[in-house]
């Protein structure tokens, strides 16, 4: 059975910015950069993309591309191509764990986007007269805190009971994922890109002009942007500030999660990576830097003042994205069709992204099982449907799957990625294989930095992570975080076990 | 605006812009070249068989 193949350059660029491009660049930048020193938080960030960013995506481009060639789109397979040895199949395994556990909570939230999206049309948020005339800003958000909190459910229990129009939402979100993935690499995955990306560019510019046109008696988008912007420089020492825009780089461009490695297997042998990744990258720089942190927190302080703002960006990306912004544009003129624009800009930018994060199992089951796209498509996404109702009624476990998933183990693969790469299968080698057929070629100085600086780099974070955020952590577990973490446990062995069978099924061949 | 913010905003604007700018002007070039050499080949080939044909008859 012959491996797809992208239809053309742009699609691939557009559908790894598109799986790049995600909630987190127009909620979690703004925040992040808000609370870490505004300004100076570009420097230790601009730093972290040429040391972490950019070396790992070329890597992971490069690990896909050689994998695809040999009719191999995951890790646990293509590491044993980079790394013969007994276990590298199982380490590799990790490249299909993190996708799919993300994905199972990603496609909720992306529901919630696509829920809210068609409330804001319809005019179902809470409307004008009931949020005005409320004294401060906490009352003012109330009727939206209150919708969130009805909508999905998620209260002080640990059973959650999300209401009925969010489940509904979720199921016309699976099956909109599913359609999407069935039509196959070019046909699905790259015609939504080439859809949703420029639609995606255009929303959020549109929504860029109006927030900064916005003037109220509390503030103006200007005064936002001070805010976001003016320098902090004694937070420059602080190391909490500079592993929070490490950490930021990593999210952002969706490194470690597997996706792009498989992304990537769909490449010719000798077509470009190098430049080809750069592209996608500075999609995704123009989306978070210039489109990102020009809509949320400077709309928040426009509307609440840079106080309020300053308590918002602290209260998280949630209550900014469904809290606050709804809040915004339902006291604005024509707010309903800017209310639908912003959530159809997450929309799109979540489906680009769990498309991308669900491929790699698909990937797995069609190249090492052999079995047809419907089919693998349908099994991925029956399974991810059951346990993506682990989050959906169980209490924190959202917020557990991404703890582990989606921030711990995505920094141990990375590093995996970078030593079996540039250490075992051999650092000349690799470099060779990121360089062929480029358009451009990598600068030298990246090869000391991809085999040295990076792994020493993403080392220090988990070594942060282990000490400093993970005992905090673990101290507050409650007993529905204990059962999701043994739900974990069972998707990592049941991996594992498809990954002994794949390996077994070709031995027998 | 505050001078020390816009000159942080334009700089971080400035470098992700310049980026996109040399990435997408690369890649511009590039597929120009790879078309027009497409085209060179095709009309080499047309030549080529047109001769081919002329001699067989």
């Amino acid at each position: 059975m012959a491996r797809e193949h992208w239809g053309t350059r742009l699609g691939l660029i557009l559908a790894m910015a598109g799986n790049a491009v995600g909630l987190g660049n127009f909620l979690r930048f703004p925040t992040q950069a808000a609370q870490n020193g505004g300004g100076v938080f570009m420097i230790p960030y601009m730093i972290s993309i040429v040391v972490i960013a950019i070396p790992l995506m070329w890597t992971e481009w490069a690990i896909g591309r050689y994998g695809g060639v040999r009719g191999h789109g995951t890790t646990p397979a293509i590491f044993k191509l980079l790394w013969k040895n007994p276990i590298a199949k199982y380490v590799g395994v990790l490249g299909l764990f993190v996708p799919f556990v993300v994905a199972c909570y990603y496609v909720y939230i992306e529901s919630w986007t696509l829920g809210y999206a068609v409330m804001s049309i319809g005019g179902m948020l809470p409307s004008e007269a009931a949020a005005y005339g409320a004294p401060g800003t906490a009352e003012y958000l109330k009727p939206f805190q209150d919708l969130l909190a009805q909508y999905t459910g998620m209260g002080n229990g640990d059973i959650y009971r999300p209401s009925i129009m969010a489940y509904i939402f979720f199921l016309i979100t699976i099956a909109l994922n599913i359609w999407i993935l069935i039509k196959g690499i070019s046909g699905g995955i790259e015609k939504l890109a080439k859809l949703a990306m420029p639609a995606l560019f255009f929303m959020a510019l549109v929504l860029m002009i109006r927030v900064l046109t916005l003037e109220t008696p509390q503030g103006s988008a200007v005064e936002g942007l001070n805010f976001l912007w003016t320098p902090d420089w004694s937070q420059l020492s602080n190391p909490k500030v500079w592993l929070a825009a490490a950490g930021q780089v990593f999210f952002t461009l969706s490194l470690g999660f597997g996706a792009i490695i498989t992304y990537a297997s769909y490449l010719g042998k000798n077509d470009d990576l190098v430049l080809s990744g750069l592209s996608a990258a500075s999609l995704n720089e123009m989306a978070e830097v210039i489109l990102g942190g020009s809509i949320a927190i400077p709309a928040a302080a426009a509307f609440f003042g840079v106080m309020a703002a300053q308590q918002i960006a602290a209260s998280g990306a949630f209550n900014l994205a469904f809290v606050s912004l709804p809040a915004i544009f339902a006291n604005i003129p024509m707010g309903s069709l800017f209310g639908f624009l912003w959530f159809t800009l997450l929309f799109f930018a979540g489906l680009t992204s769990s498309v991308a994060i669900t491929q790699p199992v698909i990937a797995f089951l069609e190249d090492e099982f052999r079995l047809k796209r419907t089919y693998a498509v349908i099994a991925t996404m029956t399974f991810l449907f059951g346990i993506a109702h682990v989050p959906i009624f169980l209490g924190k476990a959202l917020d557990e799957m991404d703890f582990w998933a989606g921030t711990f183990f995505v920094v141990i693969f990375a590093l995996i990625e970078v030593i079996v790469f540039f250490w075992i299968f051999e650092g000349k080698k690799a470099w060779e294989e990121i360089n062929r057929g480029g358009i451009i070629k990598a600068p030298s100085f990246f090869y000391p930095i991809i085999k040295y600086v990076t792994p020493l780099f993403l080392t220090v974070i988990l070594i942060w992570w282990t000490f400093d955020v993970l005992p905090a952590y673990l101290k507050h577990s409650s007993w529905t975080a204990w059962v999701t973490r043994e739900l974990l446990v069972g998707i990592g062995f049941f991996l594992c076990f498809l990954v002994f069978l794949s390996d077994r099924r070709r031995r027998s061949k | 605006m505050k001078g020390s913010a816009l000159l942080f905003m334009l700089f971080s604007w400035g470098l992700v812009l310049s980026l996109s700018t040399y990435c997408f002007s690369k890649l511009f070039a590039a597929e120009t070249q790879c078309k027009s050499k497409k085209r060179k080949r095709t009309k080499k080939t047309g030549k080529e068989t047109k001769k081919k044909v002329q001699k067989a008859e």
